[in-house]
């Protein structure tokens, strides 16, 4: 002590011990307390030690969450008696406020006051499971919990679960067991009890390093057998297969003896989870009655799709949805992912509209899924009642956990709903496949996760909104192939595409201007929808514009709108290049201002095989939309109509989806069967619905077949079917 | 994969292959080397080659031609460029099923499951997945052969756990 009061003779008290610094600064509140662990290296950890009075204190103090600064602590020693009123202290303050962590001490037998009377009261299983933040330093650097005088408590019980369950580094939890009787029947043969309560509970640990010692006075060591939560739940299961087996073996010992041709059970348990693997999982659920061998096989499939829609009925209210809602977390927390006996997952998919209310289950359950190196991700939380040709935007309300940016196993991803940071794309270099929707966009975001995602081949973009640019798809040598932009909002209504290798191009919502930077020569197939777009003035020759740019392509399916824009443009009667599509699908409500764009589609298609004819009957024409034009539809498909080259060289197939035998319908298929010298087949889908004027599929089908009789037909290789 | 030498000599290197029921088929090496089993047994041992006999103990022959028609076509399919149309594709693997039963449809499940073949795996078994889907569960049952082995009370006790799977099936 002489010596090191040489060195720092200035430092008065660095000579107290440091039971009694600790108790000096007992009086200090924590927060200042805590400053004084950047004192020097020896004051560090002296401030942990403080006695568990301000503990109890600092939940109820002004700034209950966080110190306005972070600390140094690398090791932390509580003297708490695990009493619930400290939980907020400990959890929300003291861990929070120390990012660094490596250690965290528990120590536990400290006796309260009996006469302290709790500042409040709290439901400590609430606490522990709902609502729950998860702190960094939980997730980077906290390595070790030790708890001395493990008593085995509920609330103790319940503080080592988080623990377990949310850290993702934890190497080792070392329990010392108490020497003390707790007065309640409790002793150390008691407090042991902890390993089969693990055991029991299954707790899925969030770290793969993790091991669980329990020691005692004698210098017992006993490991919890823990070794893989996976083997923990097979183990389970197993033992439940056998349970069920040996029960089932009594009653069913002869029925089981004629079962001998059963093909399948030669199959393994892999296989058929295998099988399984491909149908809706709710099917799969329902392979669990098939006979005692089946019971437990569905656990094992590797593609995992929980939707809350199956356990919620539509028309609830909102208050017993909330219970189903509760009923479908509840199934797949407990029932499946706590069940799960596949050690890998291949897709897991979980698509709930709450996901808020029910935090620590859902961050668990992707969780669950990253632990077993899931390739193909979704994760859904939208709301079902937003509706998706609403105008409104939505957002996200559920952040992506801060551990998933770290794993590098994705191949697919989709997120709906969910916030996400581009900026920390940066190890998901293997992505192929991306979704993105319900959500806003930042500004660059797009730019930055095609920059982070060299191999992506399909991008897909639903319902997302902008507030900050154009949507810019651009990277050079992108790799990107399908694409699929659906009811996007972006503020200056620019599309920039530069996309050297897409095959298929999917548009719907407002018109654009687009903008394709590179020749697209593999394109294939693009749909166009403009469906949203409510003004005529001036989209023509953006259309045109798109069009043109598009002549590669060889099926090509566009809207109504389209139909109806394209012949009022400037240049009305073709377009610059002839396009090259094979297979042109038209959604028509067959209206008479829809002629002119139709005629002007076949024209710019010389080389057309087959037409389909996408029927949406009147709901397919906005109430308000007022035709540009009035057009006699007999004159027009009889008078002066000029015959395309493709009509009589290359069209082979016509298809009418959704036919209700209008008038408009029976002429413009009267023309093309007419002229049609080269066609084979047309071929007539009924419509189910009924028009609202008395028509319905029996009456669709007399004029069909009354057609199929009378049409006068070019082509002697035509069939017309009727479906 | 020796590829090349099929298109450039006449010659092109056979191998045979033994099914369970002793029949013997002559297939070209790249096809062979489709099967990771078949692969797998020449790896590392070059030698071998010659006028060996691979057994495969798990393969009967009736379904021998159908699976080697099926590596055939496909090993096709993707050295072509471009990419043949889906339509193609998929006219041929329907093509592949068509007349097949659901007992045939097993045995070249587990067929492919011995070859090792993830391709022809995927495929049958997702045809298989998609001959019980939305199937009621005796469907289902009879589809396997399977032999209903719980008691009543059983079978009702596991259909309510997880009853919000039981509503909205076709018919049979």
């Amino acid at each position: 002590m002489a010596d090191k009061r040489n060195n720092s003779s200035s430092d008065i008290i660095s000579g107290l011990p440091c039971e009694l610094l600790c108790y000096t600064f007992g009086f200090l509140p924590l927060k200042d307390a805590a400053r004084t662990s950047v004192l020097s290296t020896k004051f560090q950890h002296i401030w942990c030690g403080i006695d568990r009075v301000d503990l109890q204190a600092i939940s109820i103090r002004e700034e209950p969450l966080s110190l306005l600064e972070t600390l140094n602590v690398r090791h932390l020693i509580l003297k708490t008696c695990s009493h619930l009123f400290q939980f907020d202290g400990i959890c929300r303050f003291v861990l929070k406020s120390c990012p660094l962590l490596e250690i965290l001490t528990i120590n536990n037998p400290v006796r309260i006051f009996p006469d302290y009377v709790p500042p409040f009261e709290l439901n400590p299983e609430e606490f522990w499971t709902k609502n729950l933040i998860i702190l960094s330093c939980m997730e980077t650097s906290l390595k070790v919990v030790e708890v001395f005088g493990f008593q085995g408590t509920g609330n103790e019980v319940l503080m080592l679960q988080y623990m377990i369950l949310f850290e993702s580094v934890l190497e080792e939890v070392n329990l010392y067991l108490s020497e003390e009787d707790d007065g309640y029947g409790g002793n150390r043969e008691n407090y042991r009890k902890i390993d089969e309560w693990i055991l029991q509970r299954n707790i899925e640990r969030a770290s793969h390093k993790l091991s669980i010692s329990i020691y005692s006075r004698e210098g017992y060591v006993y490991e919890v057998k823990y070794n893989s939560a996976a083997a923990c739940a097979q183990f389970g299961f197993q033992f439940g297969k056998f349970l069920d087996e040996s029960l089932s073996q009594k009653n069913m010992a002869a029925k089981r003896n004629n079962s001998s041709r059963d093909i399948i059970s030669s199959l393994s348990c892999e296989l058929l989870s295998y099988i399984f693997g491909f149908l809706p999982f709710k099917e799969v659920a329902r392979t669990s009655v098939l006979s005692t061998k089946f019971r437990h096989i569905w656990r094992g499939i590797d593609r995992i799709d929980l939707q809350e829609n199956h356990f919620i009925q539509e028309n609830e209210t909102e208050r017993n949805k909330m219970n189903q809602r509760r009923e479908f977390i509840n199934f797949a927390f407990h029932c499946w992912s706590k069940k799960c006996t596949a050690k890998t997952i291949y897709a897991f998919s979980l698509t709930f509209s709450r996901p808020r209310n029910f935090y620590v289950e859902t961050y668990y359950l992707i969780r669950f899924s990253v632990a077993r190196n899931v390739k193909a991700l979704t994760l859904d939380f939208h709301d079902p009642i937003w509706r998706e040709d609403g105008l409104e935007n939505h957002g996200g309300v559920f952040d992506l956990p801060v551990f998933v940016y770290s794993y590098q196993g994705f191949e697919s991803l989709k997120l709906f709903s969910c916030n996400f940071l581009a900026s920390e794309f940066r190890n998901f270099t293997a992505l192929k496949e991306l979704s993105l929707g319900w959500i806003q966009l930042g500004p660059n975001s797009v730019r930055t996760v095609l920059m982070y995602c060299p191999l992506l081949e399909s991008f897909n973009l639903k319902k997302c909104w902008s507030i900050h640019e154009r949507l810019d798809i651009s990277r050079p040598n992108l790799r990107l192939k399908y694409l699929v932009v659906d009811r996007c909002n972006f503020l200056s209504g620019l599309v920039r595409i530069q996309a050297p290798n897409l095959r298929f191009f999917k548009y719907g919502g407002k018109a654009a201007r687009f903008n394709f930077e590179s020749r697209l020569t593999y394109m294939q197939e693009a749909e166009l929808d403009f469906g949203q777009q409510s003004e005529f003035s001036g989209v023509a020759d953006l259309l045109y514009d798109l069009l043109d740019q598009l002549f590669s392509v060889r099926v090509l399916t566009v809207c109504s709108f389209l139909l109806q824009v394209i012949p009022i443009g400037e240049e009305p009667t073709g377009l610059l290049k002839t396009l090259n599509v094979r297979h042109l699908t038209l959604k028509t409500s067959m209206r008479s201002f829809e002629f002119d764009g139709t005629i002007f589609m076949i024209k710019s298609c010389p080389l057309l095989e087959a037409l389909t004819i996408n029927n949406l009957g009147p709901a397919g024409i906005f109430p308000d939309d007022v035709p540009p034009f009035e057009l006699d539809p007999e004159e027009f498909w009889t008078n002066n109509l000029i015959v395309h080259r493709c009509i009589k060289t290359s069209l082979k197939v016509v298809e009418v989806l959704g036919f209700r035998g209008t008038g408009n319908e029976i002429l413009m298929l009267q023309y093309l069967i007419s002229f049609g010298s080269v066609l084979e087949e047309v071929n007539l889908y009924l419509s189910e619905e009924d028009d609202g004027y008395g028509g319905n599929s029996e009456k669709y089908l007399q004029i069909a077949e009354s057609m199929q009789h009378d049409i006068q037909r070019a082509s002697h290789k035509l069939r017309i079917s009727i479906y | 994969m020796a590829s090349s030498s099929s298109s450039s000599s006449t010659q092109v290197k056979k191998i045979t292959l033994k099914a369970a029921d002793g029949k013997h088929f002559e297939v070209e090496e790249p096809v062979a080397m489709e099967m990771e089993t078949v692969k797998s047994f020449f790896v590392g041992n070059e030698d071998a080659m010659k006028d060996m006999v691979v057994p495969l103990l798990n393969v009967s022959s009736e379904h021998m031609p159908a699976i080697l028609d099926f590596y055939r076509n496909h090993s096709e399919f993707r050295k072509r460029t471009p990419p043949p149309p889906a339509e193609e594709v998929k006219a041929f693997n329907e093509a592949f099923l068509e007349n097949k039963s659901d007992e045939q449809l097993m045995e070249m499940i587990m067929a492919a499951n011995f070859l090792n073949t993830k391709e022809l795996l995927n495929f049958l078994t997702e045809a298989a997945a998609n001959r019980i889907k939305n199937k009621s569960v005796e469907y289902v049952r009879a589809f396997f052969g399977i032999e209903n082995d719980f008691t009543p009370e059983e079978e009702a006790r596991i259909r309510a756990e997880n009853e919000w799977a039981f509503d909205g099936l076709d018919e049979d």
